[in-house]
């Protein structure tokens, strides 16, 4: 699965690239809102949800170990 | 005594934004309190954030006066096109290196206790000069940022009270808010800020954006028809011309190839590596708080980037706005400030719109241009009757209509565009609405820069000072009195810049955004390749540097004189794919190379730098390989980590 959402992930970074909506301003989406803009709109919610995916499918969960650490009152900066 | 005139549209503004003001400097002072007195909790806030007010924060960390007013002053320019190409390649891109360097960074700053990216870096290659390196590149990089927020914070807060509080007095105002905050409250008093910030802002410009939508003539719908319905005036709803428009293709300044809107994908790789979002990312409490984060981050960014951009198009749909902007042309400027004569080299000012005037020959352009001659206009107030010259026309239906018109619109578009949003405030929205959202405008700028100077004085202290020996001379107490200072000593040196309002440093943040996009390659190496060297960091690093200083260069020596009309200048004429190998573009002087932007070859180059640096010079030692590329069962707190952290 997670192969498949970084799959997807590829997918949609070359959707970014709308050429076909580059030289046309209608349909307009609820009668106000340009082709390209809107698309970009609905893009924005695709990416959420791909990073939903990413989130439930692909997380570092090894990286959550650290939380456990105790704060380390005036550490440095590790040297 | 002079007459001290001061209308509602002034005071109303000046009085919410000194209550935020206030509050904002309360916040600092409050996160003050709860502080302690050590470097970890100053500039960390002892890496105790928690999951919404981290995501709060960390947005309005990236949520600065280029999102809010810049994006709408780019799309009157440039149209709806400004959206795609800014804001959703950021939401995908953005919760990305959140999610894949992000998280990473902040497992090894609570592991090793680091809190800036230098300290990371030294540590994990082993050096210390080409950290220091690093530190300069990085701070020479940020340090504009600091001037052109106090430049824009005067600007805006000048601009919104009507001139009430001057530039001089509004920088100083929000220079002294910003040290203050930051001053007592470190990194918490800069996250309160946030998140108070982020809340005030998607709240009023909500409820701004309604109202202006409600209140301009035919609404949203009917701006959008108008300019469908009028030859060549859709340009700003499209990215390219629609072929066979020949009126558009002469209308549209700035048309968007399919190359700059690839090209532009790579500016957001430069987010994580500001250094004060990477900062940003040290302080969650847990990993966990990532994860609101990256799948929020694309929708919030689409709240803020659409009403900008969608509102910064259509105002060209909109004479009167088209009218206000065009009488802060720098050609209308001088028309006003020597009444309709000659300047001091004696070319005549504006001669096109006083000639448009003249012919129109209506009692509001002949009492317009009596009144220019005769005595000193407000621009605001050249706009407003400009288009009490022009609107009659239209309605008349006058063959006179169409020149003045497009005449203001190639006004509109010399002057700064920045102050579309303002301007749509100022003319659709009561005063009351407008001081509010005012207030949440001046927040945007305040917030990023809160978090910029905490950034520049955490990796001076860390960086610089601890790393040569302060801290152990002075102790931690110390550690926190010399960031303090250091946000002093910053501060005002930022508001001596911008008292001159220098226009060189926007470029330089221009400049700087692909910068830091190309240090991603570094930040990638770093993290996950275990054969790379400090070597191949700094070859990157300095090819970077060379890259930016060319890129200045031609921009700089090549830019077409101010008040050319706009025209493509070709450096070298070498062409493939029909590109030519560098050139500027024609709306805004800014270089392209075979027709992409310049920050990919930087991102490439810079990654192929580390590579085959990297693989030519000696890796760091087996002990600190093994330090930050244990196994999964080692990650976890075994007794071997004892030492570690308590070194």
């Amino acid at each position: 699965m997670k192969w498949t959402v970084f799959l997807l992930a590829a997918v949609l970074f070359v959707l970014h690239q709308d050429f076909w909506n580059f030289d046309k301003a209608t349909p307009l989406a609820f009668d106000f809102m340009p082709i390209g803009l809107a698309y970009h709109a609905a893009y924005a919610f695709a990416c959420s949800f791909l990073m939903f995916l990413l989130v439930k499918f692909a997380w570092p969960t090894h990286l959550e170990k650290y939380e456990a650490l105790p704060p380390r009152p005036g550490a440095s900066d590790g040297h | 005594m002079l007459p001290l005139l001061v209308t509602t549209q002034q005071t109303i503004p000046l009085v919410v934004i000194s209550i935020y003001l206030a509050v904002v400097l309360y916040i600092g002072i409050f996160a003050f309190r709860r502080g302690k007195a050590t470097g970890e909790d100053f500039f960390m806030a002892s890496r105790s954030i928690g999951s919404i007010v981290f995501f709060l924060s960390l947005f309005a960390t990236n949520m600065t006066a280029v999102a809010i007013l810049g994006s709408s002053g780019f799309a009157y320019k440039r149209g709806i096109g400004v959206f795609g190409l800014m804001a959703s390649s950021s939401g995908f891109v953005i919760p990305i290196t959140l999610f894949v360097i992000g998280t990473r960074l902040w497992a090894l700053g609570k592991r090793f206790g680091h809190m800036t990216q230098v300290s990371y870096f030294r540590d994990r290659w082993e050096c210390s000069a080409i950290g220091t390196v690093i530190f300069l590149m990085t701070a020479a990089m940020l340090l504009p940022y600091l001037i052109v927020s106090i430049v824009g914070g005067g600007t805006i807060l000048e601009a919104l009270t009507g001139g009430l509080v001057n530039y001089h007095v509004a920088g100083a105002i929000v220079a002294i808010v910003v040290m203050g905050n930051v001053f007592f409250g470190g990194m918490r008093g800069a996250v309160m800020v946030n998140v108070f910030q982020t809340i005030l802002f998607l709240c009023f410009g909500t409820i701004a954006f309604i109202a202006i939508g409600k209140n301009m003539p035919g609404h949203f719908g009917g701006t959008v028809e108008t300019l469908l319905k009028t030859p060549g005036r859709a340009w700003p709803l499209q990215r390219l011309p629609t072929p066979g428009d020949p009126a558009m293709q002469k209308m549209m300044m700035g048309p968007m190839s399919y190359l700059e809107f690839f090209s532009y994908c790579f500016i957001p790789l430069s987010s994580i590596m500001f250094p004060h979002m990477s900062i940003m990312c040290l302080t969650a409490k847990k990993v966990t708080a990532f994860k609101k984060t990256v799948v929020l981050y694309p929708i919030c960014i689409m709240a803020i980037w659409l009403p900008s951009v969608y509102l910064g198009a259509i105002a060209n749909g909109q004479p009167r706005v088209n009218a206000a902007i065009a009488s802060n042309a720098p050609d209308v400027e001088a028309f006003l400030k020597y009444h309709g004569g000659k300047d001091e080299n004696g070319k005549p000012t504006a001669p096109i719109l006083a000639n448009l005037l003249k012919t129109t020959d209506t009692p509001e352009s002949r009492a317009l241009l009596a009144d220019v001659s005769s005595k000193n206009i407000e621009p605001n107030e050249f706009g407003e009757r400009l288009f009490g010259v022009v609107h009659p026309l239209g309605e008349a239906k006058s063959p006179k209509y169409q020149p003045l018109v497009a005449e203001v619109g190639r006004l509109s578009k010399q002057a700064p565009g920045d102050s579309v949003l303002l301007q749509m405030l100022r003319l659709f929205v009561p005063a009351w609405l407008g001081g509010l959202l005012a207030a949440g405008i001046i927040s945007a700028v305040m917030g990023s820069d809160c978090h910029q100077i905490l950034a520049l004085s955490t990796m001076f202290t860390k960086d610089v000072f601890d790393f040569y020996g302060g801290r152990k001379r002075y102790g931690e107490k110390g550690t926190v009195f010399v960031g303090r200072l250091f946000i002093v000593v910053a501060n005002s040196i930022a508001f001596a810049v911008a008292w001159f309002k220098p226009n060189i440093f926007e470029l330089a943040i221009s400049w700087a955004f692909s910068g830091f996009a190309a240090l991603a390659p570094v930040m990638l190496a770093a993290l996950f390749w275990k054969r790379s060297t400090k070597w191949g960091a700094l070859v990157s690093v300095l090819f970077v540097t060379a890259c930016i200083l060319g890129t200045g260069y031609l921009e700089h020596q090549y830019r077409l004189p101010p008040g050319s009309k706009p025209a493509e200048v070709i450096i070298n004429g070498t062409m493939l794919l029909h590109h030519p190998f560098l050139a500027l573009s024609p709306g805004g002087g800014k270089l392209f190379v075979f027709g992409f932007m310049p920050v990919v070859f930087m991102v490439l180059g810079s990654a192929l730098c580390m590579f085959i640096v990297s693989l030519i010079t000696p890796p760091p030692s087996d002990a600190t390989l093994r330090k930050y590329f244990s196994t999964d069962e080692d990650l976890a707190i075994t007794p071997r980590l004892a030492p570690t952290m308590a070194a």
